[in-house]
């Protein structure tokens, strides 16, 4: 386990202790710790660290490097493949939990919650501060990605009366039928949701997706909700959008430096909701992670196959 | 129609308004004239009253003494659903229609109840002011439940608890209700167990009360109540504050009786400075704006005072609260 934040890790001790495997705990934050902690290793748990091609380089015999989380951006995965090395991932323990925690982030942005009870807070009374707020009946949700989260999110949408639209390349119509969304491209989704969330995941392709040009094609009235990954978003200008109107508000669990640092221009912006990359989070998502990251290793060690590869090795 | 010799007088006794366009639209064409006012004590409202055909009444309390002192008033119509602050039973003795707008914003409040829930659930408030304070840590916040499976009580199952209801299905909520004017087949429809409110209040994680204000209801939330809901459970109020007592709630809440409450309605509104439910950081306040769209406040301006046309005119009024002989 070369990082992680959790309070423990009872969960994967009771996956792999039953397989005679040895959990090495450790908190590596940079190449040459990780390399150092996981020397010998068999497996690499890992959840914010860099995996770069210099640590799987430099360690012999490891087998499966296992990201905590949906996102594996921080692996070096062509590096892995290249080396022999299986990376999975776990797209599934909590995709429910982030549907909920994204449609919180469009409810709250458009209905201003958080500036709201700010205010109440700070002596005030009075919705009149708060104009414009729209109905959300009838309006467009663009969802740019369309897995599991993403459905999610669209299935949350119709509830509230809201059309969905998405976009997610190399899918057949059938595929955004049984979502219940309409496929568009993704500049006709920018200039036609009232509601942009952004489920995709993040790679060479997929970073600064929403930049300058793309934050123009979209609404004045428009909310863009992000949590996925805070590289899809080029945050400068994001930051100059909302602060000149170009777009109406932002609600973020994910931003492009995390920890968040001081000087981050959408700090301080009263139309940019921002959450501690805690969409993921619940009780039953992070004993489902562990849980689920543990059995992969399990798998590897009893000459299974891996349930969530995303490389293949020949 | 208007006759020549006596112009429709329709006083707007109260507002916050900013312009009154959907109304003189309405009546214009049927030549009343508007009077826009600002009375809220019983003095103002029975000054404002006289010589009134009809009243608009956003929240001034229209009690027994300002109905009787209305000369030849045939409607009051309030800009809203609840009409707790109209005595109904005086203006039906003096022959004047209550009437509400109940439907001009149904999905605006089941909405704000739905953000309200889910910000409570998943303690948005005070985690986005720990962004904003430089803080980074999600583990500051636990513990966080998931959603899906867990059951959500609904006080009052009418237009608006109907949509809480179905809004709250897509996360996975199960959803119970209490609401005693309603049949077995009106409960199937919405896919909601009718269960009485004390079961409700033991079995929900959430709480959400969508019920007029009136004398039965008046604190329906209070000690003993609070006392059978589940220590992890949040209560949501978007219909009424009255509904709850509040002194009896800022106990729960700062005991921990109860986890959470989510408020867009507290007793006395403004909210007054030294209220035990503000300063509390698992109590999430909003200054009574569940209601609130560009939208809804378009169609309850226009809804209302078609309201008033249509009994100025002799005809039937949409939504009576009374009923007049």
């Amino acid at each position: 386990m070369t990082d992680y934040d959790y309070e423990h890790l009872d969960e994967i001790h009771r996956v792999l202790e039953p397989l005679g495997v040895e959990l090495s705990e450790h908190q590596a934050t940079t190449e040459a710790e990780v390399i150092d902690v996981a020397r010998g290793a068999v497996a690499l748990l890992v959840e914010y660290v860099p995996i770069t091609e210099a640590v799987i380089g430099a360690l012999d015999g490891l087998r499966l490097i296992v990201r905590f989380g949906v996102g594996y951006d921080n692996v070096d995965v062509a590096a892995a493949t290249r080396h022999g090395v299986s990376v999975c991932n776990v797209p599934d323990f909590g995709s429910e939990d982030i549907a909920d925690h994204a449609f919180l982030l469009l409810l709250a942005a458009a209905r201003k919650l958080v500036p709201m009870a700010n205010s109440v807070q700070a002596g005030r009374w009075d919705v009149n501060e708060f104009k414009p707020i729209f109905r959300l009946r009838g309006q467009t949700v663009g969802i740019v990605g369309l897995g599991r989260t993403g459905s999610a999110v669209a299935a949350r949408a119709r509830a509230f009366g809201m059309r969905a639209v998405a976009y997610h390349p190399n899918r057949p119509p059938e595929y955004f039928a049984e979502r219940g969304a309409t496929p568009v491209e993704l500049d006709e989704l920018l200039r036609t949701a009232d509601v942009v969330s952004l489920q995709a995941t993040l790679n060479p392709q997929t970073r600064h997706l929403i930049g300058e040009r793309e934050l123009g094609l979209m609404k004045p009235t428009a909310i863009l909700v992000n949590t996925a990954r805070g590289g899809i978003v080029d945050g400068a200008a994001l930051a100059r959008a909302l602060r000149e109107g170009q777009i109406a508000g932002a609600a973020l669990d994910v931003v492009e430096r995390e920890p968040i640092p001081r000087d981050e221009p959408l700090l301080g912006l009263e139309n940019c909701l921002i959450t501690p990359h805690g969409a993921y989070y619940t009780e039953e998502s992070v004993r489902d992670l562990k849980t689920f990251a543990a059995e992969e290793v399990a798998r590897l060690l009893r000459g299974e196959s891996l349930r969530n590869p995303v490389n293949r090795i020949t | 129609m208007a006759s020549d010799s006596h112009r429709f007088r329709v006083v707007v006794t109260d507002y916050d308004y900013v312009s009154f366009d959907e109304e003189r639209t309405v009546l214009d064409p049927i030549g009343a004239e508007l009077v826009l006012e600002h009375a809220r004590a019983e003095d103002e409202l029975i000054a404002v009253g006289r010589g009134a055909d009809a009243l608009l009444v956003q929240y001034g309390r229209i009690t027994a003494r300002v109905i009787d002192a209305l000369d030849g008033c045939r409607a009051i119509v309030r800009y809203g659903v609840g009409v707790d602050q109209v005595n109904i039973p005086a203006a039906t003795r003096r022959g004047i229609w209550v009437c509400n707008v109940p439907d001009y914003g149904t999905d605006e409040v089941s909405d704000h109840a739905v953000t309200l829930l889910l910000a409570s659930a998943r303690k948005l408030v005070p985690m986005a002011n720990s962004v904003q304070a430089g803080h980074w840590d999600v583990n500051e916040f636990k513990p966080i439940g998931r959603l899906r499976g867990r059951t959500l009580g609904v006080i009052g199952l009418g237009r608006i608890g109907s949509l809480v209801a179905h809004k709250a299905q897509a996360f996975g909520l199960r959803v119970i209700a209490s609401d005693p004017h309603r049949s077995t087949d009106y409960f199937a429809e919405r896919d909601v167990e009718s269960v009485v409110l004390d079961r409700l209040l033991a079995e929900s994680d959430f709480v959400s009360v969508n019920a007029p204000l009136t004398d039965e209801t008046r604190h329906l939330i209070g000690e003993r109540a609070l006392g059978l809901m589940k220590p992890s459970a949040i209560l949501v109020n978007t219909a009424r504050g009255g509904l709850v007592d509040g002194a009896a709630l800022a106990r729960a809440l700062r005991e921990g009786q109860i986890a959470g409450a989510a408020l867009d309605v507290t007793e006395q509104e403004p909210i007054p400075s030294g209220d035990p439910l503000l300063g509390l950081v698992n109590c999430v306040l909003t200054p009574h704006a569940a209601w609130y769209s560009e939208e809804a406040s378009r169609a309850l301006k226009t809804m209302a005072a078609e309201e008033v046309a249509r009994i100025l005119q002799g005809q039937p009024p949409r939504c009576p609260v009374n009923q007049v002989a």
